[in-house]
C-alpha cells in the first residue's frame, strides 16, 4: 500500500499523490471494485515517482504466483530524475544492485 | 491521505477531485481522521464520489499510538473508539487492541481491509536492537494471524526501506506457520 498522510484542507502538506500505488485492476465474477481487488491481490507497485514494472517468465507480473526455483525476469525502470540505486531483493536477500540509472530513459534489466 | 484535519478550510470530496485531476490520480481513499475527541468527517465514512475517471472512497484511520495506526478501506461505518491506548484519554474500555480493529474490518460486519500505516520511520534494519521497539506493537502478530493485512510501504514521512525490511520476516513467519 502507498500513501502520503497529508490533508486536503491544509495548504502546506505533500501533494495527494506523493506516494502512490499503480494497480492492475482485477475483474472477475466476485469483484465489485476491480481496483480494490487488484490492490488486495498485490497486482501493483508503489512509488514516489519512478515507474518499476517487473515481470517474470511466461508473463508473470506483480501479485501473480509462480513456481519456486530459478526464473527469468525483466525489470523496467523509468524515472524523471536520476536513480542512485536500484536493488533487486529475493526472499529478503540482496540479489542485484544497480547504480546510477539516468533519468528520462527506460532501463530494461533482464536475466 | 486525509480529507480534513481541522485545517484552513473544511474540504469536501469535490476539493479532493481538483487535486486528483492536477496530479493525474484516479483513485483516492482518504481516511477520516480524528483530532482527539473531534471525529472529523465521521459523517462521510463510506461515502463514494465519482467524477469521470476519478473516484474517492472515504475510509477511516484508527489511531492507537500504542498499538500502531490502522487505515481502513471499503467501509460502510466507522470503527469506534477512534483511538485507544494506555497513555491517551479512554473512550470506553481500555482493553482494546488492533485485533479488535481487524475483527471489525473482517469478521461478520463490514468487509473492510485493514492496513498498518506509516509503520517504520528509519531506513535501517527495523529489527536492530536499538530500534526494534519502534515496530508497531501488534504489526508482526496481526500480519501473521489475520487473513489479510496491508502494509503502507511508501508514505511521505516514513521509510520505505525500513518498512520493506518487515516484509521478508513476515513472510518467513507465515511460511513457518503454514508448514
Amino acid at each position: 500500500m502507498s500513501g502520503t498522510d497529508g490533508w486536503v484542507d491544509f495548504h502546506r502538506t505533500p501533494a495527494v499523490e506523493t506516494g502512490r500505488a499503480c494497480i492492475r485492476p482485477l475483474k472477475n465474477e466476485n469483484t465489485t471494485d476491480p481496483i480494490l481487488a487488484g490492490t488486495l491481490a498485490g497486482r501493483s507497485f508503489v512509488t514516489t515517482g519512478p515507474a518499476l514494472t517487473f515481470s517474470m517468465g511466461n508473463g508473470i507480473k506483480s501479485g501473480d504466483i509462480i513456481d519456486s526455483g530459478k526464473q527469468e525476469y525483466t525489470l523496467n525502470v523509468t524515472s524523471t530524475v536520476d536513480s542512485e540505486t536500484v536493488k533487486i531483493i529475493v526472499n529478503g536477500q540482496l540479489y542485484k544492485h544497480l547504480r546510477a540509472l539516468r533519468a528520462e530513459k527506460q532501463h530494461t534489466i533482464k536475466v | 491521505m486525509h480529507l480534513n484535519g481541522d485545517g484552513h478550510h473544511r474540504a469536501k470530496h469535490d476539493d479532493a477531485m481538483l487535486l486528483m485531476r492536477g496530479e493525474d490520480l484516479n483513485t483516492l481513499a482518504p481516511m477520516s481522521w480524528h483530532r482527539w475527541e473531534r471525529r472529523i468527517n465521521s459523517g462521510i465514512t463510506g461515502k463514494r464520489s465519482i467524477q469521470d475517471a476519478y473516484q474517492i472512497t472515504q475510509g477511516q484511520e484508527v489511531r492507537s499510538h500504542f498499538h500502531g495506526h490502522i487505515g481502513l478501506l471499503n467501509l460502510t461505518e466507522s470503527f469506534a473508539p477512534w483511538f485507544f491506548d494506555p497513555n491517551n484519554p479512554v473512550l470506553g474500555s481500555p482493553d482494546l487492541s488492533n485485533a479488535d480493529v481487524f475483527a471489525f474490518a473482517f469478521a461478520n460486519k463490514v468487509g473492510a481491509f485493514a492496513t498498518y500505516v506509516h509503520p517504520i520511520g528509519d531506513d535501517g534494519d527495523p529489527f536492530a536492537e536499538d530500534v526494534i521497539a519502534n515496530i508497531p506493537l501488534e504489526l508482526m502478530s496481526d500480519g501473521v494471524l489475520e487473513p489479510k493485512t496491508g502494509l503502507e510501504l511508501v508514505c511521505a514521512w516514513t521509510s520505505p526501506l525500513g518498512t520493506a525490511g518487515i516484509v521478508s520476516p513476515w513472510l518467513q513467519c507465515l511460511a513457518q506457520m503454514d508448514g
